[in-house]
């Protein structure tokens, strides 16, 4: 339903009982009056009359009643051939008669004696409703008659010698219209109806028009995905509704936006990991190929081919907890968890990860944490893990046969809330050109590319992003007797969550 | 006797790889698929626990969480997620340690080890190492029944190492904490030392090894 209709529906349901309600009050109202008039102008005309008047002429009452005078109009026919005029003080409480079309209808008083007959021949018979009342005591009573399309007020009286031919006396006078004879009344207020419609129509329409416009607007501003905002005018309700819509839809596009970049990052993961764990999938299938074909030719498997399919395979897990870990600090979403890592226990954990890939290539592999106390930072233990588990197989993987990787944590006594965590190899090392930019995405020394083809180079900087996020610093340095160093450092989570037994990563 | 090892994991061809592996290196591996048939099982029977997360029905915290109930049988974790949530909840349920897959048997078995043969630190007053005994409190050592002198810092170096058979020390921790802070220099006068002890040890140097890149081990003697 429209804005308009409701209004006009709800004026009228509210103004038309409203006005029903005044007339028939007004109608009430003038209907007491009329009633009391005559009751008091028949009152008075009997106390004029007197009893020894009345009982000489019961039958003539109403011309003894009525004195003497003009009589201002015809008079109607009827059941009631002697009406008589209803005079100057009547009309003159009454008031004017209204209207042209009013005639002008007297007043008629009859008397009964005890037992509600009258002598007076053109006496309508006592109506049985006021005989009731009078009955029961009352000293007075009155009624409404219909009569020639006229209403007429029935007054009943007792007079006060109650006895006699004039006991009871009747007085018949002229009764208001059951509706209101005033037709400019009627029609002012369904004037003032009309106008206060009008009015109400024409204080909505701008308002209509704007909520419509803001409809529009709105439809526009959804349709570009709440890029647009809505056009904000004025100070008032649909102007807090604009700045309403305007935050909701500011609100609801950055959670788009957060998904959008969510769903980017989730795509890339997927493209990336496919593209990414094919090439060594491929890789570890043609070692595997190889193998097949020589045990078939009855030829010896060469322990090298077997090593080189379990790197593949290693390498393969390490791309995919890459990838992920890439994605997950692609997305912006931070380091979201901040719990104590246990570093004694994660190196041993990547050292002992590692070793069935060094050793089979004779390369040893070892590692020190300080033997009395725990060394815990707060940190991402997933991404702590991946970034220092990167390091490691790059030492790993670059390291010559026969080479040596070391891992040493320790805490330091000059600094005794930070910890220091150095991954040595004795391999080829890289150049100093290229110490600089081995943090970066998609870079690997020329050793590792000569060695490892289709590695993403996303390793050292998985592990720089994840030092940079954590607070911790990542270098890398040329030792003297060759290889790579690359070292950690940070601070030490403090407090009870450094208790050895009381934090998980353990 | 063999150590009972009990293993929950759903995947048929990684549950019976992970079964024979630890068969063939010595322990008694019992595997179900599911924590329901785990939690039937007495825990009591048990050295250790290999309990995968992603595990049809119950989830592997669950059982976890109803196993800790009235058990402290140590719990290996397997977890394919690799995420810190899962890890988190796990050691605040009382998960002692955790492998990510994909990981190699040795991995494994490094992890089994290490945990059955906790604590690696030698708590008793004498240490024996094979022929090597080491008398903690008199500050007395013998090879083959024969005492050996050793200088103060010869005995705490001995000491720090073979109070942690098969773990290597650090050389700066050594020197921090074996070498007399105010008379001695740094990892030349450690070696200085080492190289002394080996000679007193005579038979017994071999189980004390260099590091590469990181410093000394006592080896721990073959069991």
């Amino acid at each position: 339903m429209t804005l308009r209709r409701r209004l006009t529906l709800v004026l009228l349901a509210t103004a038309v009982p409203l006005v029903g309600g005044i007339v028939w009050l007004r109608s009430q109202a003038e209907h007491r009056a009329t009633e009391r008039i005559l009751r008091e102008i028949a009152q008075f005309r009997m106390e004029a009359v007197g009893r020894e008047r009345c009982e000489s002429a019961p039958a003539d009452l109403d011309r003894l009643a009525v004195p003497a005078g003009p009589r201002p109009g015809a008079l109607p026919n009827g059941a009631y051939p002697r009406p008589r005029a209803l005079l100057g003080d009547f009309s003159a409480r009454m008031g004017p008669p209204r209207g042209p079309m009013r005639p002008w209808r007297p007043m008629s008083m009859y008397a009964y004696d005890g037992a509600y007959h009258s002598r007076d021949a053109s006496a309508p018979a006592f109506p049985v409703g006021l005989r009731a009342h009078l009955d029961a005591g009352e000293k007075f009573a009155s009624a409404i008659e219909q009569h020639d399309g006229e209403r007429w007020h029935l007054i009943a009286l007792r007079t006060t010698w109650n006895d006699g031919p004039c006991a009871f006396v009747l007085a018949r006078g002229p009764a208001p219209p059951r509706l209101p004879r005033e037709w400019v009344f009627v029609s002012s207020a369904s004037a003032l109806c009309g106008a206060l419609l009008a009015a109400v129509w024409l204080a909505v329409g701008p308002v209509i028009r704007r909520v419509r416009a803001l409809a529009r607007e709105m439809g526009v501003s959804a349709a570009t995905r709440y890029e647009r905002p809505v056009a904000v005018e004025g100070n008032d309700e649909i102007a807090a509704l604009a700045r309403a819509f305007n935050a909701a839809g500011s609100e609801v596009r950055e959670h788009l936006l957060a998904v959008e970049k969510r769903e980017e990052a989730l795509r890339s993961f997927l493209a990336n990991t496919t593209h990414d764990v094919m090439i060594p999938l491929t890789v570890l299938q043609g070692h595997l190929s190889l193998l097949r074909q020589r045990i078939d030719e009855g030829a010896p498997i060469l322990r090298q081919q077997v090593h080189a399919a379990a790197e593949e395979a290693a390498y393969l897990g390490a791309l995919v907890h890459n990838l992920s870990a890439a994605a997950k600090l692609d997305a912006g979403e931070g380091i979201v968890r901040r719990d104590p890592v246990d570093l004694s226990a994660l190196v041993e954990r990547l050292v002992e990860r590692h070793r069935p890939l060094a050793e089979p290539r004779g390369i040893s592999i070892a590692f020190a944490v300080p033997p009395d106390e725990a060394v815990h930072v707060l940190g991402d233990l997933t991404l702590i893990e991946q970034a220092v588990g990167n390091v490691i197989a790059n030492a790993v993987r670059y390291d010559d046969p026969g080479g040596h990787v070391a891992v040493n944590l320790e805490t330091l006594r000059d600094e005794p809330r930070r910890f220091r965590l150095r991954v040595v190899d004795d391999g080829p090392g890289v150049s100093d050109a290229e110490l600089g930019r081995l943090g970066e995405r998609h870079f690997r020394g020329q050793a590792g590319r000569a060695r490892h083809q289709d590695g993403q180079g996303l390793g050292l900087h998985i592990a720089c992003t994840v030092a940079a996020s954590h607070g911790f610093e990542l270098r890398f340095a040329r030792p003297e007797a060759g290889g790579l160093e690359v070292e950690l450092a940070g601070p030490l989570a403090s407090g009870p969550a450094a208790d050895p037994d009381a934090g998980p990563g353990r | 006797m063999a150590e009972r090892i009990l293993i929950v994991e759903d995947d048929v061809k990684l549950g019976e790889q992970i079964r024979e592996c630890l068969d063939r290196s010595g322990y008694e591996a019992t595997w179900v698929r599911t924590g329901e048939e785990a939690l039937l099982l007495s825990p009591s029977e048990f050295g250790l626990l290999i309990l995968d997360l992603m595990l049809p029905g119950a989830h592997g915290l669950d059982v976890l969480k109803r196993l800790r109930d009235g058990s402290d049988l140590p719990v290996l974790i397997l977890s394919a997620r690799n995420e810190t949530t899962d890890k988190v909840r796990a050691f605040g349920l009382g998960a002692d340690d955790y492998v990510t897959k994909p990981f190699w048997p040795e991995e494994l078995l490094a992890r089994v080890r290490a945990r059955l043969r906790r604590p690696l630190l030698q708590r008793a007053d004498v240490i024996e190492l094979g022929e090597l005994v080491i008398d903690l409190a008199a500050r007395r050592v013998s090879v083959s029944g024969t005492a050996v002198e050793l200088t103060r810092v010869e005995f705490d170096l001995l000491a720090a190492l073979a109070r942690r058979p098969g773990a290597a020390i650090a050389r700066t921790w050594l020197v921090e904490h074996v070498l007399d802070p105010e008379r001695e220099g740094g990892e030349r006068t450690l070696d200085v030392h080492v190289s002394r002890l080996r000679r007193k040890l005579g038979p017994c140097a071999r189980g004390l090894t260099t590091v590469w890149g990181v410093g000394y081990r006592m080896e721990a003697p073959e069991r």
